[in-house]
């Protein structure tokens, strides 16, 4: 490498994290203030200008969080629901992606359709009538109603449909004539390059449920069952609200995404190094 | 098909099996539980030893928890489970989806203003009268009373839990640097009409540069004393009429001159009740509350006193039974203690609900002399605010009305438009939408 | 016919792979569906009786300059908040995932934390931004002697408050689609470009931008569906107004106020039937514009 490439390359080495790091300034500027407002009290909050340091009250606000609401037993709550449904999704979801996007057979593109289509009905309106139906099943009150009919959802078999489009004909040709089943071809050769798009479907899916509001609060009846986003409603009275605790359950409830994406985003890491490490 | 193929589809069966059995189980549980007490009869089942299991929706606020824990004590057979969920709009609609759905859960439940909203489908609900209620009638304020109860004031939906009187709320300091008297009574004989009131307020404004709320809160604040609603009670639209005309005309007229706040957003609004931009403001006796919170730096300045053009109400819930009950003799029994004159002071301590009782507004546990207010005994205005209140014949489309009104009143603030054409076009809209 | 049925037969276990959504589709949504069908043509209030009124839901809806305004409001804010922000996140994922770039699961998370920041922090947030009177922006621009601007008086201001809600909350979760997708082009095909000299644009151009189309498309698809559905941004800005600022009501606000606040659940069922054939309309123009290669 000449000297004229090495400077090039720190010149745009030097643009090119300029911009992430500008980028990143503007997105986690809200979160950096939920943060600040967690640590302050509220006065703080509607000052004018707002203050934008550190306060000194997150323990006495994460003490009112606590004696407020059950906060444990609602993340306890939140965790095996939001755990199940995602592994339940990232099989039944990769399966039926892959199916759609490398084999061939008759009526698929019919009932490829009937699912996009799915997707495209405002989700209100199906409220009523689909509290009834767990109403006939009996699964009012119980958690089998939030995980069991979002077990394969259409956005994330459109996901890996659209991702499993890269996997080479050849490799699951090849594989079929070593002996492999169709599950097999599945399992053993898709899995692995759908790594990535299993992380994305994990975060989003682990989020979609976390983060779930309206159909929890219909469906269960018993507030020990409740999940973090109803218990987090319960901060806020019919007409008071102390901002600072409500900043400060807010923030402990979205700790565990973090968390979660950064175990996650390790397989993302994985794909990405092993393009990296080539160069 | 591989052996592992085969082990995974196996996997998933059992899996399913396990939902379907397990979701099975789970049901016939909770259906053997709730029909156990149901041999013996409802009346006689407080008499035996057998728990009576009811199940109370409430939201945090409307209720001291100290009160239910004294029902609990009160009650050795009642096994009482106070389950508190989100308030607001979100509570309406669970409460909703519950009724349509064909009312499992709940035997008591907690109901906003909107009660008079189920007296539509009151049938889903006990009739408290039936239990026991004309008894203790003469105890409530018979305004806030009447609002749960039909018009031929045969079927009562809701006890009350507490009222809200509407006060105004003042900046003591403010008012007397404007060279006024800032004694509640003195402001209160300064006020005696909207126009008086505006007087008063036009003097703030030029010696101090300080407004009162938005236009739009100002046109709540008057539509909220008028005895007639939006529709009469044959349900004939008069929204169009004086009375809220008249409203639309006053409220424009403080914009015009200067008093009312710009429309904006919450957090401006919060602001400026801190930082001194609104120095005086209508609202009724829970926005104690919201002044704490969003206007720290004005702690011992405020006053409250006895609001311009009489007396309104603006909240205040109740608590009703739902028809699915086994119990209904005792939710009610319950709910006559929780809601005694005695349990609601706990409340009014707690959250400054104000009690719907008018014996013990004199009782010297209730007197509030609030730091924040510098002292002053807060209930003393109350009491007087929540006497006479008139509470409108309501309709299932005031919400509609009044969202269109408010709409396009925003528009005379924030576009310039004119008061008669927004007038107008507001009317138009509502009939348009009642046509249907 | 026969020869038909023997293709099904022998794909068997592919129908047994994609049977789980279609049970669920089944068990859950056919109902509800042919439910919210039946009540367009309905008048009902949620808890009494219902009423036929054939198809007057329909008629009012298309003669109700409100529904139009919306769908006007829909538009606007589906163009403004989306665009952008579908651009922004493909160079971001672009740049990231340069070999050159190093932190890459630290600006990964930071642009993906919006996504999960709570909204009630995001509104109090935006609000201080652009209040008319305080905000933060107003207050920069009156200090350079500019004069401030009414954000929450104006359509055009409410609407830029609202895009820039959605594509500071969906640019990083775009970003991550494309990221991922990035993973699927093959390595080889970029070391080919680099042997042959060319520059960055370039295999951004030539090779990212073909071979991510299939993602391409799933993003744009999702930001059409999901942007057609928005909902919560300009709810949670109106706050405690009873009704969103000029030039943000959207169908879905409008349906829902129609519904579940002024209870004509039956007219409700109508708009969002309209609705679903709306977003299936520009669903299949997008499908078309971005689906040309393969499928």
């Amino acid at each position: 490498m000449n000297k004229f490439m090495r400077h090039n390359l720190l010149i745009s080495k030097t643009f090119a994290h300029a911009f992430l790091v500008i980028g990143v300034l503007l997105s986690i500027f809200p979160f950096y203030w939920l943060v600040v407002m967690s640590t302050n009290e509220t006065a703080a909050i509607f000052a004018v200008p707002p203050r934008f340091t550190f306060g000194d009250s997150f323990a006495t606000n994460f003490g009112k969080v606590m004696d407020s609401i059950d906060f444990w037993r609602a993340l306890l709550n939140t965790l095996f629901v939001a755990s199940v449904s995602t592994a339940l999704q990232l099989f039944f979801n990769s399966l039926t992606g892959f199916t759609f996007s490398k084999f061939k057979f008759p009526g698929r593109h019919l009932l490829f359709f009937l699912m996009m289509a799915t997707m495209m009905i405002p989700g209100q309106m199906l409220l009523v009538p689909q509290f009834i139906i767990m109403k006939e099943i009996g699964w009012i009150g119980s958690y089998y109603a939030l995980i069991v009919p979002g077990i394969a959802t259409a956005f994330g078999i459109f996901w890996i449909r659209q991702y499993a489009m890269a996997i080479h004909d050849e490799l699951l040709e090849a594989a079929t004539i070593d002996g492999c089943s169709k599950f097999g071809l599945y399992w053993r050769i898709a899995l692995p390059i759908l790594k990535p798009a299993l992380a994305f479907l994990a975060i989003t899916t682990f989020m979609g449920v976390w983060e779930d509001y309206l159909w929890p609060l219909i469906i269960l009846n018993d507030s020990s069952k409740f999940t973090l986003m109803l218990v987090l409603q319960q901060l806020k009275s019919v007409h008071t609200a102390d901002y600072s605790m409500v900043m400060t359950g807010t923030l402990l409830a979205t700790i565990p995404l973090i968390v979660f994406f950064l175990i996650i985003s390790r397989q993302f890491i994985a794909g990405i190094m092993e393009g990296a490490v080539k160069s | 098909m591989s052996v592992k193929t085969k082990s995974y589809l196996g996997f998933i069966l059992v899996l399913c099996v396990i939902l379907v059995v397990s979701a099975c189980s789970s049901s016939n549980n909770k259906n053997n539980a709730s029909s156990a007490p149901s041999p013996s009869s409802p009346s006689n089942a407080a008499g035996s030893n057998e728990k009576v299991s009811l199940k109370l929706w409430y939201w945090n606020g409307a209720i001291s928890d100290s009160v239910i824990e004294a029902a609990r004590q009160k009650f050795p057979n009642v096994e009482l489970n106070a389950e508190k969920l989100p308030s607001g709009g979100d509570y309406l609609t669970k409460l909703k989806t519950t009724i349509s759905g064909g009312g499992s859960g709940p035997d008591i439940v907690a109901m906003d203003s909107w009660v008079a909203s189920m007296l539509e489908y009151k049938e889903k609900f006990v009739n408290l009268y039936d239990h026991g209620a004309r008894d203790i009638q003469s105890q409530y304020l018979d305004w806030k009373w009447k609002m749960a109860a039909d018009a031929k004031d045969e079927y009562l939906i809701g006890l009350p839990i507490d009222v809200a009187p509407v006060v105004l709320y003042y900046r003591g300091d403010v008012y007397e640097q404007a060279g006024l008297s800032s004694a509640p009574e003195d402001v209160k004989g300064q006020i005696a009409t909207w126009e008086d009131f505006f007087e008063l307020l036009k003097k703030v404004k030029d010696s101090t540069g300080t407004q009162t709320m938005t236009l739009v809160d100002v046109f709540r604040s008057i539509i909220g004393q008028n005895s007639e609603g939006f529709f009469d009670l044959e349900g004939n639209y008069i929204g169009d009429q004086e009375h809220i005309k008249r409203a639309w005309d006053l409220s424009v007229k403080a914009y015009q001159e200067g008093l009312t706040f710009p429309a904006s957003n919450d957090s401006e609004i919060n602001a400026s009740l801190n930082n001194g931009a609104i120095t005086s403001m209508i609202g009724a006796s829970w926005v104690v509350g919201d002044l704490l919170g969003a206007a720290p730096d004005t702690n011992g300045k405020w006053k409250i006193a006895y609001p311009p053009g009489g007396v309104g109400n603006q909240g205040g819930s109740f608590f009703g039974v739902l028809k699915s009950t086994k119990y209904p003799q005792e939710a009610y029994d319950v709910l006559k203690f929780l809601l005694g004159p005695d349990n609601q002071i706990a409340s009014y301590k707690e959250f400054g609900n104000y009690p719907s009782t008018p014996e013990i507004y004199d009782s010297p546990d209730m007197v509030n002399e609030h730091e924040f207010f510098g002292g002053q005994d807060l209930s003393a205005v109350f009491a007087d605010a929540a006497k006479d209140v008139q509470i409108p014949h309501t309709n299932a489309n005031d919400d509609m009305v009044g969202n269109s009104l408010v709409e396009s009143l925003k528009l005379v603030d924030v576009q310039k438009q004119d008061s008669e054409k927004a007038w107008t076009s507001a009317q138009d809209k509502i009939k348009r939408q009642l046509s249907r | 016919m026969g020869a038909l049925f023997k293709e099904i037969i022998k794909n068997r276990i592919l129908y047994l792979f994609i049977s789980p959504f279609y049970i669920l589709f089944l068990i859950f949504s056919v109902f509800p569906i042919f439910f919210s069908m039946y009540l367009s043509t309905q008048k009902w209030d949620g808890i009494g009786e219902m009423k036929s009124v054939g198809l007057n839901n329909f008629k009012y809806m298309l003669t109700d300059p409100s529904f139009w305004q919306a769908l006007v409001n829909n538009l606007a804010l589906w163009v403004m908040g989306n665009a952008p922000q579908l651009f922004c996140a493909l160079v971001v994922a672009f740049v990231i995932n340069l070999s050159i770039v190093r932190f890459k699961g630290f600006f990964k998370i930071a642009f993906f934390l919006p996504n999960i920041t709570a909204m009630v922090a995001v509104v109090i947030i935006f609000q201080s931004l652009f209040g008319n009177e305080y905000g933060l922006i107003n207050f920069v621009l009156e200090k350079l002697g500019l004069g401030k601007i009414p954000w929450f008086n104006t359509e055009f201001g409410v609407r830029t408050i609202i895009a820039a809600m959605i594509g500071w909350r969906y640019m990083g979760y775009n970003a991550i689609i494309f990221l991922a997708g990035l993973q699927r082009i093959p390595k080889d095909l970029y070391e080919a470009a680099e042997l042959d000299g060319a520059r960055t644009h370039q295999v951004f151009w030539r090779i990212t931008l073909p071979m991510l189309r299939p993602i391409i498309l799933f993003a744009v698809m999702m930001s059409t569906i999901g942007g057609f559905q928005i909902f919560t941004e300009p709810q949670v800005l109106a706050g405690n107004n009873s009704s969103p600022y000029p030039g943000s009501d959207t169908i879905v606000l409008y349906m829902f106020r129609e519904g579940f606040i002024y209870q004509n659940y039956g007219y409700a069922a109508a708009v969002s039937w309209v609705l679903f054939v709306i977003i299936g309309i520009i669903s299949i123009i997008n499908w078309k514009l971005f689906n040309k290669s393969d499928d």
